[in-house]
């Protein structure tokens, strides 16, 4: 399928590179095993990416990392999978431009990663914060 | 009511009135000259490097990070939850990779925040944690890599 540029970049929403992320982030939010198996060594490379352009969000996006690694390990599993969607498909398309996701068609970075990020965070802080609550309580 | 309920509780300083509290909400500055602050400050000073003061710390300030709301912290919320696993992961020896000075000033928030008498008292509806968050947010602006590095290590390590 040919994808365009779309005109309304900074709405995460009408994104195609967000909406494909979307997409891939829904089977793998089916299939536990599938998730670990490509985030596994991707999660750890994560040191790499430049930090400054997420500013604040990027205690976010380390926690979606967390949640993510901690939802197919079985450790935790108090997430909607609508908001499971929404988290996996903000870091598939923030690892993207790293070729950290294999199987993964690149596409061009149309809207900043940051405002993806931020995008997830709007639709999911309730579940991010319960999880790291989860975490503060866990032995 | 209220006041007789309050004169029984022992109290450090003056109990401020709504619209001292107010001035205070106005000026958030304030809460890092407060007396509060410097209590937390030189606590901290004292007892950062013992791990059984730290641990009760630790829980101390867990149990009220799970009863707060948390809105008044905004987005670095997550990063006060990090304090409190940082400093978990210390006292336990699992994680030392922290300056002193890190260390230091992140478990001077922790105190302030478990403080209930700092400078705008936490029960004061609405506004009690507005002191906290100011706190929290500069804490976090001087504590940013120490705590970068710590969830690093959290997402690699294991």
């Amino acid at each position: 399928m040919r994808r365009k540029r779309t005109a309304l970049p900074e709405d995460p929403k009408r994104n195609r590179a967000f909406a494909n992320a979307l997409a891939r982030a829904k089977s793998y939010a089916k299939d536990p095993k599938a998730l670990r198996a490509s985030f596994e060594q991707v999660v750890r490379k994560t040191g790499s990416i430049p930090k400054a352009p997420f500013k604040d969000l990027w205690s976010y996006f380390q926690v979606m990392l967390r949640l993510i690694r901690a939802y197919y390990r079985g450790d935790y599993r108090d997430v909607r999978i609508t908001n499971l969607v929404v988290i996996i498909g903000a870091i598939i398309y923030v690892l993207d431009p790293w070729d950290l996701i294999p199987d993964w068609i690149p596409v061009l970075g149309f809207v900043d990663d940051a405002t993806i990020v931020a995008f997830a965070v709007q639709k999911t802080r309730e579940t991010l914060d319960d999880f790291t609550a989860w975490e503060t309580r866990a032995p | 009511m209220k006041k007789a309920k309050a004169k029984s509780k022992p109290r450090i300083g003056k109990k401020p009135g709504q619209k001292e509290i107010e001035r205070r909400v106005a000026r958030p500055k304030a809460a890092l000259r407060s007396e509060a602050f410097a209590r937390a400050l030189a606590d901290a000073k004292a007892h950062a490097n013992d791990p059984e003061r730290l641990r009760v710390l630790f829980e101390e300030a867990a149990r009220k990070a799970a009863a707060v709301p948390r809105d008044p912290f905004e987005d670095s919320w997550p990063y006060v939850q990090a304090m409190l696993r940082l400093v978990r992961a210390y006292f336990r020896g699992e994680y030392r990779n922290v300056s002193q000075e890190g260390l230091l000033w992140i478990v001077t928030a922790l105190n302030y925040f478990v403080d209930p008498f700092d400078l705008i008292p936490d029960e004061v509806p609405f506004l009690g944690l507005v002191d906290d968050a100011t706190v929290m947010t500069f804490t976090v602006a001087r504590t940013r890599q120490t705590l970068d590095d710590f969830m690093t290590w959290e997402i690699t390590a294991f």
